[in-house]
């Protein structure tokens, strides 16, 4: 029962591996914006996302200066009104992880956990909250009990106790897909808080599977061949062993999001996609905007602007235009 | 021109193990997003490396005994495996340069 829920889920992703004008990788403030422009100009747009919370502005609690927005608004609620307007021009969005790409032929390949998008030009907008720092035993058990990827390994874990350390939304929906196999899971979070939808949230506290730690952070995975326990510290400083076979590890840092892209785009000497002053990456009709470009001020309306200019210069391209066009409404007389 | 080569548990001792050039066996199954990137990859190399090295690929969905054995607890789990032995291990995805830079350095006895 549970292996056939998984291949249906299978099936229905595979439908999603038509081609698109534009596929974007990252549905934050920049992703989004250039959903909007690139679908308005009647581009087929794709925006593949890992989660509404899993950027910089999901777990921003309040934004005050962005135009236009008088009142209280959260990261995630601007960034969910963005999304609706870039739906109303036709713009689609999946949720995936984005795991690999191939930029190099003229037709890319986005290589997510869920399914393969293929497009004519690719839009990076992943976000600089990337990973840094391992945690103790994390790379040396890769593989063996270490896993980035529920979808993948779950199965591996039927009836073993796993936990997941991690506090957005993508880790808790990693955690719900686990409690299909493992007997226990164990969920992380180092913020009191999580970043998700309360719905969420308390579908994660409610599982009779899930135990949740919260304000408890992941120190250290311990085994010798295999995973055998890990150690966490609480916020009061005790220190808890816990019994696993499985570690699934969503943590976050602020580093430019790029491993997925694996060298295949020129960088800067101090490791910074290099762009033009339309946004194009080293490989034509391949772009990077956003929060992933170390250069840029992270203010969500620059992210925005960045969206709007890489969109346009796309549909040029597209259709064959010297200019970009300005996209306007004037008042009928 | 060689292809990969779909090994089931039976299969996978005379195939593999027996064999007398180099192997690189892939653990995978289909619903994994990581496998289905490494498959075209899988496919090249069997082509581009044909006489000199099998590729065989393992659905651990329909046979488990083999990933059990090795312990594979996350796919793709790719092996390199020289006369019978495991002389490395790739866990997960990785681009068509790495996985050639692998080969390249399997091939040459470097690992």
């Amino acid at each position: 029962m549970e292996d056939n829920q998984i291949k249906n889920n299978s099936n229905e992703s595979q439908k999603a591996s038509a081609n698109y004008d534009v596929v974007i990788i990252g549905g934050g403030p920049a992703g989004s914006t250039a959903a909007i422009y690139a679908a308005r100009s009647g581009l087929k747009t794709l925006v593949v996302d890992k989660g509404l919370t899993s950027g910089a502005l999901g777990i921003t609690s309040k934004i005050v200066n962005y135009p236009g927005i008088v009142e209280e608004i959260s990261g995630a609620q601007l960034v969910e009104k963005m999304r609706e307007q870039a739906k109303l021009f036709g713009a689609e969005y999946i949720s995936d992880k984005v795991i690999g790409v191939d930029l190099q032929s003229e037709t890319k390949s986005i290589f997510g956990n869920g399914s393969v998008y293929n497009s004519r030009f690719v839009i990076i907008s992943t976000g600089s909250m990337g990973r840094g720092v391992r945690i103790q035993g994390e790379d040396r058990l890769l593989g063996h009990g270490v896993s980035y990827c529920a979808t993948c390994d779950a199965a591996f874990y039927r009836n073993k106790d796993v936990v997941v350390a991690g506090n957005t939304d993508e880790a808790i929906e990693e955690a719900l897909f686990l409690t299909k196999f493992a007997n226990q899971v164990y969920f992380l979070s180092q913020t009191e808080r999580l970043a998700a939808p309360q719905e969420l949230v308390e579908t994660l506290k409610n599982h009779p599977k899930v135990i949740l730690y919260a304000g408890t952070k992941l120190k250290e995975i311990i085994g010798e061949n295999r995973v055998e326990a890990v150690l966490a510290v609480q916020s009061d400083q005790h220190e808890v062993l816990l019994s696993v076979s499985g570690a699934f590890v969503y943590l976050q840092g602020g580093r430019p999001v790029t491993d997925f892209i694996q060298g295949q785009l020129e960088v800067s000497q101090s490791g910074c996609l290099i762009v033009d002053s339309s946004f194009q990456t080293s490989i034509p009709g391949v772009y990077a905007i956003g929060d992933v470009l170390c250069t840029h001020v992270k203010q969500v309306v620059v992210s925005a602007a960045e969206g709007a200019i890489a969109a346009m210069a796309i549909e040029k391209e597209i259709n064959g235009r010297s200019r970009m066009m300005v996209d306007w409404s004037e008042k009928k007389q | 021109m060689n292809s990969v080569i779909h090994v089931n548990d039976d299969q996978f001792e005379e195939v593999v193990l027996k064999a007398e050039l180099p192997v690189l066996v892939d653990f995978w199954a289909p619903w994994c997003g990581p496998c289905r990137m490494v498959a075209p990859l899988l496919d090249k190399i069997a082509s581009e490396y044909s006489g000199k090295i099998i590729v065989a690929k393992v659905n651990t969905d329909e046979y488990s005994q083999w990933a059990v054995n090795y312990r594979v607890q996350g796919i793709p789990t790719m092996l390199f495996i020289s006369k019978g032995q495991v002389v490395k291990t790739q866990v997960g995805a990785l681009s068509e340069s790495g996985l050639k830079n692998l080969v390249n350095d399997f091939l040459a006895g470097k690992i």
